[in-house]
């Protein structure tokens, strides 16, 4: 449903999107994931028709995003990251115009509105004016917009972001709802939100495609250095003892102290691929009579998960002449 | 393609009056063309002649240049300017909308208020005439065509200038620049002293072409393909301007 070829955007100084290649299968939900600036919206201007491509190729619903434009945005629906709007209309007027623009037959208009307002749950404030409604009740009612032609695509930048945690699992729920409906693509910096939707995650960098592939893959290929924490209370000695003892653990490659007392009574454990060390940690405490107040799995930000793979990478982006080798504490 | 553009034209027409911009310049242009035009009427010099007192108020007199030339930047600097500055560009051109008819449908909708603000002249002569006075109506349709294509020309460039921005100040300066430009560099005609040139300048003078043509009650052919071409022309560089952003 979505073709990517060989995608590169240059502006003036910066190539913001380097020689990607991903496809989207009909049907799909389709994460989008990387921190700011590393080329997701221009990745999806692109496939939305808003600016053209350096060089490469890009197809959506079958048709070139630059050749066949028109084509193209017919059949998708767009929710840009800031939810643009106009702010002096009212709700159903905003989505009554983008109707019209959108050449929806008359007599569907009504209904389709209608129809995209309740999907939305936009109902209650649809007399209100744009700009005066809130960042979730905006984005609701940018997602609305996005459904209101029923394209076969939906490409969504941050649809959750500036969310409430409420609000999130709405817009969540909402693009849950559409699974099987339609193909999906929305870019996120969130890891877990991605996640509990998406069977398939692509990871962008620089502007690279560094990774694609569902959650689960690319949880056991980020498995490599899971860390935890470890608690002690009280601290039951001088910290490069404890440390030197919970290094001898298997499966422990490093611990180091959380703070740089020299009686820190947390630490954080590096563990090698596929190692848990929870339970031999817990019977080297005991056996030693050292109480254990907390030890814990640290659930992998995307700025980790995304840290590493970009440390992954990098020899390989060094070895094409592409960015500069990463700093220090690369792979193994 | 006319389907769109005339729900941008409607859209963009319907923004004006949630705009207190325009309903200020509304409140003005009305004000000001009604104090002016009972001045005309009752100036020692005119003594109520409607003859003399039609052309005066549609161009022969520098006052209606001043709103001519001011107004239109004024009109047309939110139409290009505002969508960059808030994003909402991306909404509009993202749609399945031709980036021509997104242009057409802006101005259609300017031209559209420009129109509304000077037809209410049409009133004057009818009370002229229920009072009593006999206003030539060729020579009033003759004058209010003339304004129109002088407002559809200074609207395109205005909207060329704001296609150009996402500063709407900037927008109406530069609009009312280029407008000033075009207005008053034929002017210099008559510096000019090679009869020629002076010839040459004055064939491309608005203000020359209103003030022999229009204001005469006389509709030249030539005169009405100047401003509906030149206008055409800020059209089109305006929907090169739009599709610029695809070439950066």
């Amino acid at each position: 449903m979505i073709e990517v070829e060989h995608l590169t955007k240059d502006f003036a100084r910066t190539r913001a999107v380097d020689d990607a290649t991903f496809r989207v299968e009909p049907g799909e939900i389709v994460g989008f994931l990387g921190p700011n600036g590393a080329g997701k919206t221009t990745t999806i201007r692109i496939l939305t028709g808003f600016l053209p491509a350096s060089s490469g190729a890009a197809a959506v619903a079958g048709h070139d995003v630059f050749r066949r434009s028109l084509d193209v945005r017919r059949r998708v629906g767009y929710l840009p990251e800031n939810v643009p709007l106009y702010a002096d209309l009212r709700v159903e007027e905003y989505l009554g115009f983008r109707s019209r623009l959108k050449q929806i037959p008359p007599r569907e208009r009504r209904r389709r509105v209608e129809a995209a307002m309740e999907r939305a749950a936009v109902l209650d404030v649809r007399r209100k004016l744009v700009g005066a409604l809130s960042r979730g009740y905006r984005q609701r009612v940018g997602l609305a917009d996005a459904l209101l032609a029923d394209p076969p695509v939906l490409i969504l930048d941050e649809p959750t972001s500036g969310l409430d945690p409420l609000q999130r699992i709405e817009v969540k729920n909402l693009i849950q709802g559409l699974k099987g409906e339609k193909t999906i693509l929305f870019s996120s910096h969130i890891l877990p939100e991605v996640e509990s939707v998406c069977r398939r995650v692509l990871i962008i960098h620089r502007g690279r495609i560094l990774a694609d592939g569902t959650p689960d893959e690319l949880v056991a290929k980020l498995g490599g250095r899971v860390r935890y924490r470890v608690e002690f209370e009280p601290a039951p000695g001088p910290a490069d003892a404890i440390r030197a003892a919970l290094e001898s653990v298997p499966g422990v490659l490093a611990a180091a102290p959380e703070t740089p007392e020299p009686t820190s009574a947390s630490f954080v454990l590096t563990a090698r691929e596929g190692a848990d060390p929870r339970i031999a940690v817990f019977r080297l405490a005991a056996a030693k009579g050292w109480s254990l107040r907390e030890l814990a799995r640290e659930a992998s930000s995307l700025e980790e998960l995304f840290a590493r793979i970009a440390l992954e990478m990098a020899p390989a982006a060094a070895a094409d002449g592409g960015g500069p080798a990463a700093p220090g504490g690369g792979a193994p | 393609m006319i389907a769109t553009a005339w729900t941008v034209a409607r859209r963009e027409l319907a923004a004006f009056f949630y705009s207190p911009i325009a309903y200020g310049i509304a409140t003005i242009v009305l004000l000001l063309n009604g104090v002016f035009f009972y001045i005309y009427l009752s100036h020692p010099a005119v003594d109520g002649d409607l003859k003399q007192t039609i052309p005066f108020f549609y161009g022969g007199f520098l006052f209606y240049w001043f709103l001519a030339l001011l107004v239109p930047p004024i009109l047309t600097m939110r139409l290009f300017a505002e969508e960059k500055r808030s994003g909402t560009i991306e909404m509009l051109m993202t749609a399945p909308v031709t980036d021509a008819a997104v242009v057409l449908g802006k101005y259609a909708g300017v031209l559209a208020y420009y129109a509304a603000l000077w037809l209410p002249s049409l009133l004057y002569f009818l009370l002229v005439r229920a009072l009593g006075g006999e206003p030539d109506f060729g020579l009033v349709a003759s004058c209010l065509l003339g304004t129109l294509l002088v407002g559809a020309l200074f609207l395109s460039i205005g909207l060329f200038a704001s296609a150009c921005t996402s500063n709407q100040v900037l927008a109406a300066a530069a609009g009312l620049v280029l407008n000033l430009l075009l207005f008053f560099l034929p002017l210099l005609a008559t510096l000019a002293i090679r009869p020629a040139t002076k010839e040459l300048l004055e064939r491309f003078s608005i203000y020359e072409i209103v003030f022999s043509g229009f204001l005469t009650g006389l509709v030249d052919t030539a005169h009405v393909v100047y401003f509906v071409s030149l206008a055409g022309f800020f059209l089109f560089l305006t929907v090169r301007v739009v599709e610029a952003r695809k070439w950066k």
